[in-house]
């Protein structure tokens, strides 16, 4: 479905227009075997916490998702061009914490991190290196080696 | 992008993506292209299995140091009704809306029909979309039926703009409506898809129709971030060419 063939011209033209930004060189980190990782999400579908401060046009912050609290999320995405219907139905679909929990206690991954974070992915990433850097340190002090990074 | 800044500070990464030519041109350090809808990165709602196993693709990519990795995902997200012959019904029957169209009490009314529907879909799943306005649907309703007349009255929540607020009304108002029309199977038994869900509440709902309207009034407005507002973030590309009922 997100086959550029398979959308709306307009929409297909939005996508195959965006500037990515020159690639750079990749980094490359490592870590040790998957079942005895630390994983944490990092969405940029602009979910937030009912009651949390929505996204607004240009942001480039990040909200924090305690694993505890993630059955509570609501959507503030600015672009109505992606599907909330799967996510209303079933939040995995767009946030895979249970997943990732029933992947912990099935030992293929060694443990769920506690904290998670979203970003609002209509702005341009290369203006959230910032938020990026922050939300690095936290993850190290959480002693996450797996980060899972999940679009819509 | 983000995921070269996590990986530059040291922590390994994995992305799934949902655009291939994007990742093709980002060259982040491990991929796995997925060839699902936008808004749905693990494919199937409801299918544990289906995701962990694009989960499973995904996470075992953590493990090489090869980068940069862009794999594809090698199945389709399971089909749904529209590749059915008959399609998705859906299982409410709504009153056909009255002419001429009065935005306060026709939706109210239609929301007061879905309430129990509503109320079935949270007790099943345990939780729901709508609030991110932070407002009830009927206070959402009545702040967006007075836009949509072309009155402004200020936003009802401390520090968010009207802009948000707006936005946010009409996110809630459609969460609302497909959490409803999918508590149940559709009346043939299927389950509907997402564009057969957006298709129903932008054609056949009066809380479609108001968002229409909205959208309609604000493209008018002086103010710019009002006009944008109308042209870019009420409506879908895909349904942008509907009009409202009078």
């Amino acid at each position: 479905m997100a086959r550029l063939e398979d959308l709306s011209e307009t929409m297909a033209g939005h996508l195959r227009d965006l500037d990515c930004g020159p690639p750079g060189e990749t980094p490359v980190a490592s870590g040790p075997a998957l079942d005895q990782r630390r994983a944490a999400l990092i969405s940029t579908a602009g979910l937030t916490r009912r009651g949390d401060r929505p996204f607004g046009m240009g942001a480039v912050d990040y909200r924090v998702v305690p694993t505890d609290a993630a059955d509570d999320l609501v959507i503030t995405h600015l672009s109505t061009n992606f599907d909330r219907t799967g996510f209303q139905q079933d939040m995995n679909v767009m946030f895979p914490l249970q997943r990732l929990q029933q992947m912990a206690n099935a030992g293929e991954i060694g443990s769920v991190a506690e904290f998670h974070y979203t970003f609002m992915g209509a702005s341009d990433p290369a203006t959230m290196k910032e938020s990026a850097d922050q939300i690095a340190g936290l993850l190290k002090q959480d002693k996450v080696d797996a980060v899972l990074l999940v679009p819509v | 992008m983000l995921a070269h800044y996590f990986e530059a500070a040291g922590l390994p990464t994995v992305c799934i993506s949902l655009v291939r030519l994007h990742s093709e041109k980002i060259k982040s350090p491990r991929t796995l292209w997925v060839p699902f809808e936008l808004g749905r990165p693990l494919g199937a709602p409801g299918d544990a299995t289906f995701q962990h196993r694009v989960l499973t693709q995904a996470l075992g990519l953590l493990e090489r140091s090869d980068v940069p990795i862009l794999k594809d995902f090698p199945e389709d997200a399971p089909v749904s009704s529209s590749a059915e012959e008959e399609g998705w019904a859906c299982p409410i029957n709504l009153p056909a809306p009255p002419r001429p169209f009065d935005a306060d009490a026709d939706v109210l009314d239609e929301i007061e029909f879905l309430q129990s529907w509503h109320d079935l879909a949270v007790q099943k799943r345990g939780r729901t979309a709508t609030g991110s306005a932070q407002l009830t649907i009927e206070e959402t309703v009545r702040f967006v039926a007075a836009w949509a007349r072309g009155e402004h009255p200020e936003s009802p929540v401390e520090g968010m703009s009207i802009v948000d607020q707006l936005r946010l009304c009409s996110e809630d108002l459609r969460a609302f409506y497909a959490e409803a029309a999918t508590a149940q199977p559709g009346k043939n038994g299927l389950e509907a898809d997402s564009s057969e869900i957006a298709n129903w509440f932008w054609s056949e709902t009066r809380g479609g129709n108001l968002l229409l309207t909205l959208a309609e009034t604000c493209r008018q407005s002086d103010d710019n971030m009002i006009t944008a507002l109308g042209n870019f973030l009420l409506v879908p590309y895909d349904q942008n060419h509907r009009e409202s009922l009078k």
